[in-house]
């Protein structure tokens, strides 16, 4: 019974860590466009503008503002994208005891705590305020200060360091593991 | 015979020097329809022809790299039938058209610039959605 949940677990832990891979390498491919130059937003990938219309619609149905339904778009695909790995981390480190998952659970917790506030910053007062924005300095509508590129820099960087660092201590985890079996 | 081919070489000089429809000045804006409103692309010629029409109009700012700003001029021109009849909007872009959003203090994509009847700029406002160009070319 207990071998059985283990596998159950192992498979769901398993399929939530690909899609953490999909999920990294859509960062890894904004930043190289950042590199390249594409800087007055976060690029993404057609297949995920896509999903980001789905949401954005199925979020606020009937609203006509295209923006609004954008940005709600975005947040809601980035908070779900993230609790999805946090459950593959919650997982994994009922699989694997190591302090490299512990440190990957406490550190995708705070990066879900910043989808989460983004997220309903972003519904309730329509300006997604968070560390990641600077608590909304770097908004293009509703404050003074506009600047659309700062902001894409800051929120670019900021996203692929937050996932680039659970990444690497799940990778660091399977090593030991690896290591020590 | 050949008196009709003559008549017909004559002719056809006669068309030959018959002065070219591209020699006839072409209107800088598209002919306002008499029915309903049109779209065009902005350029400063075609605003300050739409200034003289005595209609009022808007130019919507957006970007091609701004998902939401091609999704709004994509439902500007597929609905330029419904707008009021004889005004216009035109769509600019963002990233080219710096002396426009100098002139009209467009800080941000997604902007329209609104003109009143005699040609006059009464607002700029940013995050704008169609129902505003509706209402203010209805309005005024």
């Amino acid at each position: 019974m207990i071998k059985n949940l283990k596998l159950i677990i192992a498979g769901l832990v398993s399929a939530l860590l690909v899609f953490q891979i999909f999920h990294f390498a859509e960062h890894f491919i904004q930043l190289w466009m950042w590199f390249v130059g594409f800087r007055n937003m976060p690029f993404m990938s057609p297949w995920a503008t896509e999903i980001v219309w789905v949401l954005g619609e199925w979020m606020v149905p009937g609203e006509e503002d295209y923006h609004r339904i954008f940005k709600l778009g975005v947040e809601l695909l980035h908070l779900i994208g993230n609790m999805l790995f946090l459950l593959g981390i919650i997982g994994l480190r009922l699989l694997i005891k190591s302090k490299y998952v512990t440190w990957a659970l406490w550190f995708q917790a705070f990066h879900v705590f910043e989808h989460v506030m983004l997220f309903f910053t972003a519904y309730y007062i329509h300006q997604a305020i968070g560390m990641s924005t600077l608590f909304g300095y770097f908004q293009p509508y509703g404050t003074d200060v506009f600047d659309e590129v700062a902001l894409t820099n800051y929120r670019v960087w900021w996203h692929f360091i937050a996932n680039l660092i659970p990444t690497v201590l799940v990778c660091m985890s399977f090593k030991r593991k690896k290591k020590d079996s | 015979m050949k008196s009709l081919a003559l008549a017909f070489i004559a002719l056809t000089l006669i068309g030959c020097g018959a002065p070219k429809s591209a020699d006839t000045p072409k209107p800088s804006v598209a002919i306002i329809n008499e029915a309903h409103g049109y779209a065009d692309n902005y350029t400063p010629d075609k605003l300050e022809t739409l200034k003289s029409t005595g209609k009022p109009f808007a130019v919507f700012v957006g970007a091609d790299w701004c998902p939401g700003c091609k999704r709004l001029t994509k439902e500007i021109i597929a609905n330029q039938i419904v707008l009021p009849k004889d005004t216009a909007i035109l769509t600019a872009n963002f990233d080219n058209e710096l002396a426009l959003r100098r002139e009209y203090g467009v800080a941000v994509k997604h902007t329209g610039i609104f003109f009143d009847a005699n040609g006059e700029h009464l607002y700029t406002k940013g995050g704008v959605v169609f129902a505003d160009f509706m209402t203010h070319l209805a309005k005024n």
